[in-house]
């Protein structure tokens, strides 16, 4: 029942939204679709320049009115002592940034911060198992919820191997990183790359040999979460440490 | 055999059923599914319409255009003014439109000072880079004899210009790395390096720069490293960049007469009094002497280093003197 109401919904919507690509053509955002088949964002997190401050974590909260306790994006500390024990901490998503961890006994050796975030799969698990077509890959390569058509089953979030998911409540549909779609197509950078004042988030187009991610891929050597699970992730991790996950 | 008539009933009932999905499918599905996928394409356009609420720092640039240029100059320049102050969505929008939809105490900056705030970026951490500028808030309050913790970060470091410099920190001289001991090592190490076995070979200030770092220990403040005031800031493992700091109000972080300091640590002034009763020695007006960048230096140079031998390095290099 709730599913026919949605959809009866969603052809509300559909046609209210052709007065909508009327003022999208203001910030270029293609008329034809197909369009968008000439961009495949991706995403480049610098682990080496990351100061776990948290400024993503806040920015993205601020920009896309995530609800308290849920987080689209946020940075995990890890930390390891002499006898190579890791410790991993993200206290309230780094939101607040982090304090000096003081309850290992040993002292620690060697430490680092990881931002994560929706890796924006190619082979999403989280597509895969929507029931009802919520989720899917847009053109351009950017792995998005139809927010009016979802019908809050949760399959996706145990599906997503990553934990980038959450059911918020209200309003009850699931919700993740959009990539800020909305700022993407605007020519804006994406909330946390934008707040990143050590530069260790980089968002651009992987089809243009001349962007800035392209020009760091060339050049940095990277790694992906869980390349064993064949989801082909399009965030990229710059100086990843075999222990993060 | 004729067929039981519950039996046509059951079939009349499926293919109703079947009928009635199909039209009522086509019915409630959304024009636009499937246009490009198994999903609604309008949903494309839904996501795309969210109003942005970061503007970025050039929406800043607008109006605060004194402060943007002091804040592009100096080493914040990569902190984004929404990251201090807020989002700046309302604020833009009250001050670009005559219509005024909001009061103005509600189209402020959300967010105020708070120390946490400069802790964020700024606690000294183990897993924060070394060469990231960090703190111990303690042990900070310590230095200079700070006697409330509730002191202001602001008090001493502006946060548009923490680090006063008198050139465009992305035209800062490139300068091969330096390596400190603390960058390895989480307190000075008593020994030298030449006396332990097998140290690797590091490049320290005295290594190119020998007779002006022999000169500078026999100075008032040889217990300062080089890049105390020589401000270095790494950028790979191989090269960094040096900024020139000799303006007045650096030395005034530490020489400065506050309510807060100690004034048994170090020499302290105040600023103002000092210029106005010091401007007639050296024959200039007040106002013309604390305008002048290099006000301290002009008379207390012989502090830091032998202005001869600087001289003679700088005729060297063919330097032009505070540019």
């Amino acid at each position: 029942m709730r599913l026919a109401l949605y959809n009866a919904a969603g052809i509300c919507v559909g046609s209210m939204t052709l007065s909508a690509f009327g003022k999208l053509t203001e910030f270029d955002f293609p008329k034809d679709l197909k369009d968008l088949g000439k961009f495949d964002w991706g995403f480049v997190v610098d682990t080496t320049r990351c100061i776990g401050c948290g400024s993503c974590v806040r920015a993205c909260k601020a920009e896309n009115k995530v609800p308290d306790g849920y987080f689209r994006t946020w940075v995990e500390r890890y930390e390891f002592d002499a006898d190579e024990a890791v410790l991993v901490d993200s206290p309230k998503g780094a939101i607040e940034s982090f304090k000096e961890n003081h309850t290992k006994d040993k002292p620690i050796v060697k430490g680092f911060f990881v931002p994560k975030l929706c890796n924006h799969c190619r082979n999403s698990a989280c597509t895969q198992v929507c029931p009802v077509g919520a989720t899917f890959e847009s053109p351009d390569g950017v792995v998005l919820i139809d927010k009016t058509y979802c019908i809050g089953c949760g399959y996706c979030v145990q599906a997503c191997p990553y934990g980038c998911r959450y059911l918020a409540h209200p309003p009850g549909t699931a919700d993740k990183c959009t990539l800020c779609y909305h700022r993407i197509h605007r020519g804006l950078p994406t909330a946390c790359v934008g707040a990143c004042p050590r530069q260790a988030r980089i968002c651009g187009n992987l089809k243009d040999p001349k962007s800035e991610i392209r020009r760091i891929m060339n050049e940095r050597r990277y790694h992906v979460l869980k390349p064993d699970l064949g989801t082909n992730p399009k965030c990229f991790y710059i100086g990843l440490d075999q222990e993060v996950k | 055999m004729q067929s039981p008539a519950y039996v046509w009933r059951v079939f009349t009932v499926l293919i109703v059923v079947v009928v009635l999905g199909f039209f009522g499918q086509r019915l409630m599905r959304p024009a636009s599914f499937g246009q490009i996928g198994h999903y609604r394409a309008d949903s494309l356009a839904e996501i795309v319409s969210q109003e942005p609420v970061h503007q970025g720092k050039e929406v800043c640039r607008e109006c605060h255009k004194k402060i943007w240029a002091t804040h592009e100059k100096d080493i914040h320049f990569s902190v984004e003014c929404e990251d201090c102050h807020g989002t700046a969505d309302v604020h833009a929008k009250y001050h670009r439109s005559e219509v005024k939809l909001v009061s103005k105490e509600a189209a402020q900056m959300p967010k105020k000072y708070t120390l946490e705030g400069c802790l964020f970026c700024h606690r000294k951490l183990y897993s924060r880079p070394r060469t990231f500028a960090q703190i111990d808030p303690v042990e900070h309050y310590k230095f200079l004899g700070v006697s409330s913790t509730e002191t202001r970060c602001t008090e001493c470091h502006s946060p548009h210009e923490p680090l006063f410099l008198q050139n465009d920190v992305k035209k800062a001289r490139i300068h091969p790395v330096i390596y400190e001991c603390e960058d390895c090592h989480d307190s000075r190490p008593e020994k030298e390096i030449k006396d332990v076995a097998n140290h690797p070979t590091v490049f320290v200030c005295r290594d190119c720069h020998q007779p002006v770092v022999d000169d500078f220990k026999k100075h008032e403040h040889s217990f300062l490293r080089c890049t105390t005031c020589h401000l270095y800031y790494r950028e790979s493992e191989t090269s960094g960049r040096i900024f020139k700091n000799s303006n007045q109000k650096f030395c005034l972080l530490c020489h400065e007469r506050k309510s807060f300091k100690d004034p048994n640590q170090v020499p302290q002034i105040d600023f103002e009094k000092h210029i106005q009763a010091m401007a007639p020695i050296v024959h200039v007006r007040p106002d013309e002497l604390k305008d002048t960048s290099m006000v301290c230096l002009k008379c207390h140079f012989d502090f830091v280093h032998d202005n001869r031998l600087i001289k003679k390095i700088q005729g060297f290099w063919n330097y032009e003197d505070g540019k």
